[in-house]
């Protein structure tokens, strides 16, 4: 069994170290580093961040402005045109060769 | 936290408040952790010094009063000792502030930076380093354009400073391959408006507004066709595709005013503005990339 987490923000990969448990409420398995210790028992950073009385470390944290990107930008799903009348082709000035 | 207790690195970073070089992720983390330390440590100390100078003033005039009642009566000596004492201890406590004040860090810029890089660290790729090049001196007179003089509109004269402040270029390399590059160009304005005072004379007041521009880009590491677009402001963003050595990069645009009721703007982005735009740049890759 390995940890079901998905760490990253911009590549999101599973976690995939041996897991040594489970998020008692939603019951995906977890490595020792994803898992939150609070009233509930183990949680993972998600139920972690969406229950209360957890604590908060560097993994909730990342969790919850994953969350708040997700929501304010979406997901996946979000790839729609319409934006695209505010996009336009056209060549970067002062494009140099510090970012290639 | 004071400059000898950084280490090396981080104190060569305060005293040419710059930070250059290609960099492992824990040990910039470390870097800006200490120069945070540090701007606070510098901060308390700039108050401090100002509270000395505000004393001094009060002292100086004391000293030129008392002094001249004291020449007055015969005590030369002791009279000119103290009105020279008094303006003398001002003087001091101005330099020693103003010396202060010189070596303060932004620390809004370093917090976003450090932000920044907590929130992404996970993404990048082990591997490679992240290319800095910042600048953490601020607008200072070196970066100031030649004054500009604006239609009166009333006053007696209106005159425009402009300080550009390209002062963060950034550069990561994901785990997947895609290159991210960060980079941030301030403008700070200042209008100097003067007019005439009713009773005579006249008087100058300054504002100051800041612009920054915040530009981050996505370049592929084989040419893609990119999936779709990603939510865009289209008041303060812009997206766009450039052709760039055979590749589609895509770079969007984000521009913030601050403005301060006095003194200078010194507020920046923050850490979630800059990876909420690297978030939307990343979306756009096709889906076999994610
Ligand atoms: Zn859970
Ligand atoms: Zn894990």
């Amino acid at each position: 069994m390995t940890c079901q987490w998905q760490t990253g923000l911009l590549v999101p990969q599973p976690c995939e170290a041996p897991a040594m448990g489970g998020c008692s409420l939603c019951g995906r398995s977890l490595c020792m580093m994803h898992t939150v210790s609070g009233p509930n028992g183990p949680a993972c950073p998600n139920c972690a961040n969406s229950n209360q009385g957890y604590e908060q470390n560097e993994e909730t944290e990342l969790e919850s402005s994953r969350s708040s990107y997700y929501t304010q930008y979406g997901g996946a799903q979000y790839f729609t045109n319409r934006d695209r009348q505010s996009v336009e082709r056209e060549e970067v000035e002062g494009y140099d060769e510090f970012e290639t | 936290m004071k400059l000898n207790d950084l280490s090396p690195v981080a104190r060569q970073a305060a005293e040419a408040q710059a930070i250059r070089g290609e960099w492992e992720y824990g040990a910039f983390d470390q870097l800006l952790k200490q120069l945070i330390a540090y701007d606070a440590a510098m901060d308390a100390l700039i108050a401090f010094r100002l509270k000395w100078v505000v004393v001094a003033v009060i002292l100086a005039f004391l000293g030129v009063f008392v002094g001249i009642i004291v020449i007055d009566n015969d005590e030369a000596a002791t009279g000119s000792a103290m009105l020279v004492g008094g303006i003398v201890h001002l003087i001091v406590a101005i330099v020693l502030w103003r010396k202060a004040k010189k070596k303060n860090l932004p620390e809004n810029a370093l917090a976003m930076l450090q932000q920044l890089f907590r929130q992404v660290r996970k993404d990048l790729d082990p591997k490679a380093t992240i290319r800095v090049n910042v600048d953490l001196s601020g607008p200072t007179q070196a970066k100031c354009g030649p004054k500009k003089e604006l239609p009166a509109n009333g006053f007696v004269s209106r005159y425009q400073y402009v300080y550009a402040d390209p002062w963060c270029q950034l550069r990561l390399q994901l785990r997947d391959g895609y290159k991210l590059t960060l980079r941030q160009v301030d403008q700070l304005i200042e209008l100097q408006r003067t007019k005439r005072k009713a009773r005579g004379g006249y008087k100058t007041k300054t504002k100051y507004k800041k612009l920054c521009r915040l530009t981050a880009t996505i370049v592929p590491p084989t040419p893609v066709e990119w999936a779709g677009q990603p939510k865009v402001d289209p008041t303060w963003e812009r997206l766009r595709v450039a052709k760039k050595k055979g590749l589609d990069v895509a770079v969007l645009d984000r521009w913030f005013v601050y403005k301060e009721k006095f003194g200078r703007p010194i507020q920046n982005p923050s850490g979630a503005d800059a990876v909420g735009m690297l978030y939307r740049l990343c979306s756009m890759r096709p889906a076999e990339a994610k």
